[in-house]
Protein backbone atom coordinates (compact mmCIF):
# COMPACT_ATOMS: atom_id res chain seq x y z
CA UNK A 1 0.00 0.00 0.00
CA UNK A 2 0.69 3.33 -0.66
CA UNK A 3 3.26 5.02 2.35
CA UNK A 4 1.22 8.06 3.39
CA UNK A 5 3.15 11.22 5.09
CA UNK A 6 1.15 13.63 7.20
CA UNK A 7 2.12 17.45 5.44
CA UNK A 8 0.90 19.79 8.10
CA UNK A 9 -3.28 19.31 6.97
CA UNK A 10 -2.02 17.33 3.68
CA UNK A 11 -1.28 13.71 3.14
CA UNK A 12 1.34 13.38 0.53
CA UNK A 13 2.05 9.74 -0.78
CA UNK A 14 5.12 8.76 -3.68
CA UNK A 15 2.94 6.50 -6.12
CA UNK A 16 4.12 4.87 -9.02
CA UNK A 17 1.88 5.10 -12.54
CA UNK A 18 0.57 2.31 -14.14
CA UNK A 19 4.09 2.94 -16.79
CA UNK A 20 6.32 2.51 -14.20
CA UNK A 21 6.85 6.09 -13.42
CA UNK A 22 6.41 7.84 -9.94
CA UNK A 23 4.98 11.05 -9.06
CA UNK A 24 3.25 12.21 -6.15
CA UNK A 25 -0.45 12.32 -4.96
CA UNK A 26 -1.32 15.05 -2.44
CA UNK A 27 -4.49 15.16 -0.50
CA UNK A 28 -5.59 18.37 0.81
CA UNK A 29 -9.40 17.75 0.84
CA UNK A 30 -12.35 15.86 0.45
CA UNK A 31 -13.52 14.28 -2.75
CA UNK A 32 -16.19 16.96 -3.41
CA UNK A 33 -13.37 19.00 -3.95
CA UNK A 34 -12.00 18.79 -7.68
CA UNK A 35 -9.20 19.34 -6.51
CA UNK A 36 -9.15 17.64 -3.15
CA UNK A 37 -6.53 15.47 -4.02
CA UNK A 38 -3.15 16.60 -6.91
CA UNK A 39 -0.72 14.63 -8.98
CA UNK A 40 2.50 16.43 -9.17
CA UNK A 41 4.92 15.01 -11.43
CA UNK A 42 8.50 15.86 -11.84
CA UNK A 43 8.88 17.70 -15.33
CA UNK A 44 12.49 16.24 -17.64
CA UNK A 45 14.59 18.27 -15.91
CA UNK A 46 13.70 17.50 -12.31
CA UNK A 47 11.44 20.36 -12.30
CA UNK A 48 7.72 20.33 -10.34
CA UNK A 49 5.25 20.43 -13.29
CA UNK A 50 1.92 21.77 -12.71
CA UNK A 51 0.06 19.73 -10.68
CA UNK A 52 -3.43 17.86 -11.74
CA UNK A 53 -6.12 17.06 -10.42
CA UNK A 54 -6.23 13.34 -9.52
CA UNK A 55 -9.61 12.49 -10.71
CA UNK A 56 -8.56 14.24 -14.27
CA UNK A 57 -5.88 11.22 -14.74
CA UNK A 58 -7.05 8.36 -12.72
CA UNK A 59 -6.33 6.17 -16.42
CA UNK A 60 -3.02 6.40 -15.46
CA UNK A 61 -2.94 5.13 -12.53
CA UNK A 62 -3.29 1.15 -11.43
CA UNK A 63 -6.66 0.46 -9.95
CA UNK A 64 -5.63 -0.60 -6.73
CA UNK A 65 -3.44 2.68 -6.53
CA UNK A 66 -6.98 4.59 -7.63
CA UNK A 67 -8.99 2.83 -4.94
CA UNK A 68 -6.41 3.58 -2.49
CA UNK A 69 -6.32 7.44 -2.90
CA UNK A 70 -9.45 7.48 -2.79
CA UNK A 71 -10.14 5.70 0.63
CA UNK A 72 -7.40 7.42 1.94
CA UNK A 73 -9.25 10.37 1.26
CA UNK A 74 -12.28 9.81 2.34
CA UNK A 75 -10.51 8.44 5.58
CA UNK A 76 -8.60 11.99 6.42
CA UNK A 77 -11.14 14.45 4.88
CA UNK A 78 -14.53 12.45 4.71
CA UNK A 79 -17.18 12.35 7.46
CA UNK A 80 -18.04 9.14 7.43
CA UNK A 81 -16.52 7.94 10.69
CA UNK A 82 -13.31 5.75 9.09
CA UNK A 83 -10.45 6.65 11.14
CA UNK A 84 -7.41 8.48 9.79
CA UNK A 85 -4.82 7.23 7.47
CA UNK A 86 -2.29 5.02 8.61
CA UNK A 87 0.98 6.74 8.74
CA UNK A 88 4.75 4.80 8.53
CA UNK B 1 3.24 -41.28 -3.05
CA UNK B 2 3.01 -37.63 -2.38
CA UNK B 3 3.49 -36.29 1.11
CA UNK B 4 0.26 -34.68 2.60
CA UNK B 5 -0.04 -31.11 2.33
CA UNK B 6 0.59 -28.59 5.38
CA UNK B 7 -2.95 -27.72 5.33
CA UNK B 8 -4.05 -31.75 5.20
CA UNK B 9 -1.24 -32.04 8.38
CA UNK B 10 -2.87 -29.29 9.91
CA UNK B 11 -6.27 -30.95 9.63
CA UNK B 12 -5.43 -34.49 10.82
CA UNK B 13 -3.31 -33.30 13.88
CA UNK B 14 -4.01 -29.96 15.30
CA UNK B 15 -7.49 -28.25 13.96
CA UNK B 16 -10.73 -28.99 14.55
CA UNK B 17 -12.87 -27.43 12.25
CA UNK B 18 -16.35 -25.84 14.11
CA UNK B 19 -20.01 -27.70 12.61
CA UNK B 20 -22.22 -25.04 11.30
CA UNK B 21 -25.50 -25.52 13.95
CA UNK B 22 -27.70 -28.06 13.47
CA UNK B 23 -30.58 -25.07 12.71
CA UNK B 24 -28.48 -23.77 9.60
CA UNK B 25 -28.07 -27.82 8.40
CA UNK B 26 -31.52 -28.50 8.69
CA UNK B 27 -32.75 -25.58 7.20
CA UNK B 28 -30.88 -25.46 3.96
CA UNK B 29 -31.71 -29.24 4.02
CA UNK B 30 -35.28 -28.14 4.01
CA UNK B 31 -35.23 -25.26 1.21
CA UNK B 32 -33.34 -27.47 -0.89
CA UNK B 33 -36.21 -29.80 -0.52
CA UNK B 34 -39.10 -29.06 -4.27
CA UNK B 35 -42.30 -27.96 -2.79
CA UNK B 36 -40.58 -27.05 0.75
CA UNK B 37 -43.58 -25.38 3.06
CA UNK B 38 -42.88 -21.93 4.86
CA UNK B 39 -44.23 -23.01 7.89
CA UNK B 40 -41.63 -25.97 8.13
CA UNK B 41 -38.91 -23.26 7.66
CA UNK B 42 -40.49 -21.10 10.70
CA UNK B 43 -40.34 -23.68 12.71
CA UNK B 44 -36.89 -25.12 12.20
CA UNK B 45 -35.88 -21.31 12.79
CA UNK B 46 -38.19 -20.81 15.52
CA UNK B 47 -36.46 -23.82 17.84
CA UNK B 48 -33.15 -21.73 18.28
CA UNK B 49 -34.10 -18.90 20.20
CA UNK B 50 -31.13 -16.96 20.06
CA UNK B 51 -30.56 -17.43 16.41
CA UNK B 52 -33.91 -16.56 15.77
CA UNK B 53 -33.53 -13.21 17.80
CA UNK B 54 -30.45 -12.49 15.32
CA UNK B 55 -32.28 -13.01 12.46
CA UNK B 56 -34.58 -10.78 13.53
CA UNK B 57 -32.42 -8.03 14.61
CA UNK B 58 -30.38 -8.73 11.43
CA UNK B 59 -34.02 -8.34 9.02
CA UNK B 60 -34.63 -4.84 10.97
CA UNK B 61 -31.25 -3.52 9.71
CA UNK B 62 -31.39 -0.51 7.62
CA UNK B 63 -28.78 -3.07 5.05
CA UNK B 64 -31.73 -5.29 4.53
CA UNK B 65 -34.18 -2.12 3.90
CA UNK B 66 -37.81 -4.03 4.94
CA UNK B 67 -39.81 -0.76 5.35
CA UNK B 68 -41.86 -1.90 7.83
CA UNK B 69 -40.94 -3.73 10.96
CA UNK B 70 -40.70 -7.46 11.18
CA UNK B 71 -41.84 -9.01 14.61
CA UNK B 72 -41.66 -12.76 13.84
CA UNK B 73 -40.09 -15.27 12.09
CA UNK B 74 -43.05 -16.36 10.11
CA UNK B 75 -43.85 -12.72 8.74
CA UNK B 76 -39.84 -12.74 7.99
CA UNK B 77 -39.97 -16.09 5.99
CA UNK B 78 -43.07 -14.77 3.99
CA UNK B 79 -41.85 -10.82 3.68
CA UNK B 80 -38.48 -11.89 2.55
CA UNK B 81 -38.75 -15.46 0.87
CA UNK B 82 -36.69 -18.49 1.54
CA UNK B 83 -33.72 -17.69 -0.15
CA UNK B 84 -32.85 -14.72 1.33
CA UNK B 85 -34.39 -15.92 4.86
CA UNK B 86 -31.60 -18.58 4.25
CA UNK B 87 -28.78 -16.48 3.59
CA UNK B 88 -29.75 -14.33 6.57
CA UNK B 89 -30.12 -17.63 8.95
CA UNK B 90 -26.61 -18.25 7.49
CA UNK B 91 -25.45 -14.86 8.19
CA UNK B 92 -26.53 -15.10 12.07
CA UNK B 93 -25.32 -18.34 13.15
CA UNK B 94 -21.79 -17.08 11.07
CA UNK B 95 -21.21 -13.96 13.32
CA UNK B 96 -21.59 -16.33 16.20
CA UNK B 97 -18.72 -18.07 14.90
CA UNK B 98 -16.80 -14.75 13.84
CA UNK B 99 -17.73 -13.42 17.41
CA UNK B 100 -14.48 -15.29 18.60
CA UNK B 101 -12.49 -12.68 16.68
CA UNK B 102 -11.96 -9.09 17.73
CA UNK B 103 -14.39 -6.57 16.87
CA UNK B 104 -12.41 -5.02 14.04
CA UNK B 105 -12.19 -8.58 12.76
CA UNK B 106 -16.04 -9.06 12.36
CA UNK B 107 -16.21 -5.31 11.54
CA UNK B 108 -13.77 -5.94 8.26
CA UNK B 109 -15.89 -9.64 7.39
CA UNK B 110 -19.40 -7.51 7.44
CA UNK B 111 -17.77 -4.80 5.77
CA UNK B 112 -15.99 -6.87 3.03
CA UNK B 113 -19.48 -8.66 2.72
CA UNK B 114 -21.55 -5.44 1.52
CA UNK B 115 -18.70 -4.69 -0.54
CA UNK B 116 -18.51 -7.65 -2.69
CA UNK B 117 -22.60 -7.44 -2.74
CA UNK B 118 -21.99 -4.07 -4.27
CA UNK B 119 -19.23 -5.40 -6.40
CA UNK B 120 -21.69 -8.19 -7.93
CA UNK B 121 -24.34 -5.62 -8.60
CA UNK B 122 -21.64 -3.54 -10.16
CA UNK B 123 -19.77 -5.80 -12.28
CA UNK B 124 -21.86 -8.51 -14.68
CA UNK B 125 -20.48 -11.43 -12.72
CA UNK B 126 -20.73 -14.32 -15.73
CA UNK B 127 -20.91 -16.50 -12.86
CA UNK B 128 -24.21 -17.56 -11.40
CA UNK B 129 -23.74 -15.36 -8.01
CA UNK B 130 -26.65 -13.05 -7.13
CA UNK B 131 -26.22 -10.54 -4.91
CA UNK B 132 -27.56 -11.64 -2.10
CA UNK B 133 -25.44 -15.12 -2.20
CA UNK B 134 -22.18 -12.24 -2.53
CA UNK B 135 -22.69 -10.99 1.15
CA UNK B 136 -21.79 -14.45 2.59
CA UNK B 137 -18.50 -14.53 0.07
CA UNK B 138 -17.36 -11.52 1.75
CA UNK B 139 -18.66 -12.62 5.61
CA UNK B 140 -16.64 -15.80 5.09
CA UNK B 141 -13.46 -14.94 3.07
CA UNK B 142 -11.19 -14.43 6.01
CA UNK B 143 -12.72 -17.66 8.37
CA UNK B 144 -9.56 -19.28 8.34
CA UNK B 145 -8.03 -16.46 10.11
CA UNK B 146 -10.58 -17.51 12.97
CA UNK B 147 -9.46 -21.27 13.02
CA UNK B 148 -5.45 -20.03 12.83
CA UNK B 149 -6.33 -17.87 15.97
CA UNK B 150 -7.63 -20.60 18.42
CA UNK B 151 -5.73 -23.35 17.28
CA UNK B 152 -2.02 -21.85 16.35
CA UNK B 153 -1.86 -18.16 18.21
CA UNK B 154 1.65 -18.03 18.65
CA UNK B 155 2.39 -18.41 15.15
CA UNK B 156 -0.15 -15.98 14.05
CA UNK B 157 1.21 -13.52 16.30
CA UNK B 158 4.88 -14.54 14.49
CA UNK B 159 2.77 -14.37 11.39
CA UNK B 160 1.64 -10.49 11.80
CA UNK B 161 5.09 -9.40 13.27
CA UNK B 162 6.52 -10.92 9.83
CA UNK B 163 3.87 -8.97 7.79
CA UNK B 164 4.35 -5.43 9.61
CA UNK B 165 8.20 -6.05 9.40
CA UNK B 166 7.99 -6.92 5.63
CA UNK B 167 5.21 -5.23 3.88
CA UNK B 168 4.22 -8.73 3.39
CA UNK B 169 -0.10 -9.84 2.85
CA UNK B 170 -1.15 -11.70 5.94
CA UNK B 171 -1.57 -14.95 3.46
CA UNK B 172 2.59 -14.59 2.85
CA UNK B 173 3.47 -14.22 6.25
CA UNK B 174 1.15 -17.31 7.41
CA UNK B 175 2.57 -19.34 4.51
CA UNK B 176 5.77 -18.71 5.97
CA UNK B 177 5.18 -18.87 9.05
CA UNK B 178 2.76 -21.92 9.10
CA UNK B 179 3.39 -23.40 5.66
CA UNK B 180 -0.55 -22.81 4.72
CA UNK B 181 -2.24 -19.46 4.92
CA UNK B 182 -6.17 -18.48 6.27
CA UNK B 183 -7.67 -18.57 2.35
CA UNK B 184 -6.97 -22.56 2.23
CA UNK B 185 -8.48 -23.61 5.47
CA UNK B 186 -11.18 -21.06 5.06
CA UNK B 187 -12.09 -22.98 1.85
CA UNK B 188 -11.73 -25.83 4.03
CA UNK B 189 -14.10 -24.74 6.85
CA UNK B 190 -16.14 -23.77 3.77
CA UNK B 191 -16.25 -27.49 1.93
CA UNK B 192 -16.91 -29.17 5.67
CA UNK B 193 -20.17 -27.14 5.65
CA UNK B 194 -20.97 -28.25 2.28
CA UNK B 195 -21.50 -24.61 0.89
CA UNK B 196 -21.51 -24.08 -2.65
CA UNK B 197 -18.30 -24.43 -4.73
CA UNK B 198 -18.55 -21.01 -5.77
CA UNK B 199 -18.09 -20.02 -2.18
CA UNK B 200 -15.66 -22.18 -1.41
CA UNK B 201 -13.51 -21.44 -4.51
CA UNK B 202 -13.55 -18.03 -4.06
CA UNK B 203 -12.31 -18.10 -0.22
CA UNK B 204 -9.72 -20.80 -1.89
CA UNK B 205 -8.56 -18.14 -4.54
CA UNK B 206 -9.09 -14.51 -3.00
CA UNK B 207 -5.80 -14.16 -2.64
CA UNK B 208 -4.34 -16.81 -5.53
CA UNK B 209 -6.47 -17.00 -8.30
CA UNK B 210 -5.05 -20.34 -9.71
CA UNK B 211 -6.67 -22.23 -6.63
CA UNK B 212 -9.89 -21.74 -8.18
CA UNK B 213 -10.80 -24.92 -9.01
CA UNK B 214 -12.90 -23.77 -12.15
CA UNK B 215 -11.69 -21.04 -14.22
CA UNK B 216 -15.19 -20.04 -14.58
CA UNK B 217 -15.11 -18.81 -10.59
CA UNK B 218 -12.19 -16.97 -10.98
CA UNK B 219 -14.09 -13.59 -11.84
CA UNK B 220 -15.75 -14.20 -8.12
CA UNK B 221 -12.04 -14.41 -6.22
CA UNK B 222 -10.90 -11.51 -8.00
CA UNK B 223 -13.89 -9.86 -7.05
CA UNK B 224 -13.91 -10.52 -3.17
CA UNK B 225 -10.34 -10.10 -3.25
CA UNK B 226 -11.27 -6.12 -4.70
CA UNK B 227 -13.94 -6.20 -1.78
CA UNK B 228 -11.17 -7.05 1.13
CA UNK B 229 -8.51 -4.78 -0.49
CA UNK B 230 -11.15 -1.56 -0.43
CA UNK B 231 -11.97 -2.14 3.31
CA UNK B 232 -8.31 -2.42 4.07
CA UNK B 233 -7.56 0.76 2.41
CA UNK B 234 -10.68 1.90 4.67
CA UNK B 235 -8.99 0.88 7.70
CA UNK B 236 -11.93 -1.59 8.37
CA UNK B 237 -9.52 -4.69 9.22
CA UNK B 238 -7.38 -5.15 12.05
CA UNK B 239 -3.78 -4.61 11.38
CA UNK B 240 -1.20 -4.93 9.79
CA UNK B 241 -2.61 -3.58 6.61
CA UNK B 242 0.84 -2.13 4.70
CA UNK B 243 1.46 -5.12 2.70
CA UNK B 244 -2.30 -5.36 1.10
CA UNK B 245 -2.74 -5.75 -2.62
CA UNK B 246 -4.65 -6.73 -5.41
CA UNK B 247 -2.06 -8.22 -8.41
CA UNK B 248 -2.78 -7.12 -12.12
CA UNK B 249 -4.22 -10.06 -13.14
CA UNK B 250 -7.07 -9.98 -10.00
CA UNK B 251 -8.16 -6.47 -11.71
CA UNK B 252 -8.13 -8.05 -15.24
CA UNK B 253 -10.18 -10.98 -14.22
CA UNK B 254 -12.49 -8.78 -12.29
CA UNK B 255 -13.04 -6.53 -15.44
CA UNK B 256 -12.25 -3.46 -13.33
CA UNK B 257 -10.04 -0.69 -14.58
CA UNK B 258 -9.20 2.36 -13.33
CA UNK B 259 -11.37 4.63 -14.73
CA UNK B 260 -14.38 2.55 -12.75
CA UNK B 261 -13.34 2.59 -9.67
CA UNK B 262 -14.86 6.38 -8.36
CA UNK B 263 -18.28 4.83 -8.54
CA UNK B 264 -17.60 1.89 -6.80
CA UNK B 265 -15.53 3.85 -3.92
CA UNK B 266 -18.84 5.99 -3.99
CA UNK B 267 -21.27 3.14 -3.37
CA UNK B 268 -19.42 1.73 -0.78
CA UNK B 269 -19.16 5.15 1.00
CA UNK B 270 -22.73 5.52 1.43
CA UNK B 271 -23.16 1.87 2.42
CA UNK B 272 -20.96 3.02 5.24
CA UNK B 273 -24.01 3.90 8.29
CA UNK B 274 -25.63 0.76 7.37
CA UNK B 275 -22.40 -1.49 7.42
CA UNK B 276 -21.82 0.43 10.87
CA UNK B 277 -25.42 -1.18 12.08
CA UNK B 278 -24.95 -4.52 10.72
CA UNK B 279 -21.75 -5.20 12.79
CA UNK B 280 -22.86 -3.88 15.86
CA UNK B 281 -25.92 -6.06 15.62
CA UNK B 282 -23.65 -8.54 14.49
CA UNK B 283 -21.53 -8.69 17.98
Amino acid sequence: MIAWQKQETAYVGKVQLADGHWCKVVLVGARTNPQGAMVVVAGKGGEAVKPRPFADCVAAFTPDTVMEVYCTQERAFGDRGLEPPDLP
Amino acid sequence: MNEPSKIDYLLEEIVTLPSLPSTVTRLTRLINEPDCPLSEVSKAISVDPALSLKTLRLVNSAFYGVKNKVTSIEQAVTLLGLKVIKNLVFTASVFETLNSGTGLFLMHSVACGAAMRLLVEAVPMGVPVEPDDAFAFGLLHDVGKIIFEEFLPKEMDQARRLAQEQGLPSFEAEGAVIGADHAEMGARLAQSWKLSDEVVDAIAGHHQLERCGAPELRKAAALLSIADFQCIACGLAPPPRRGARVDEEMWAAAGITSVQIAPIVDRFMDQLPDVFELAKLAS
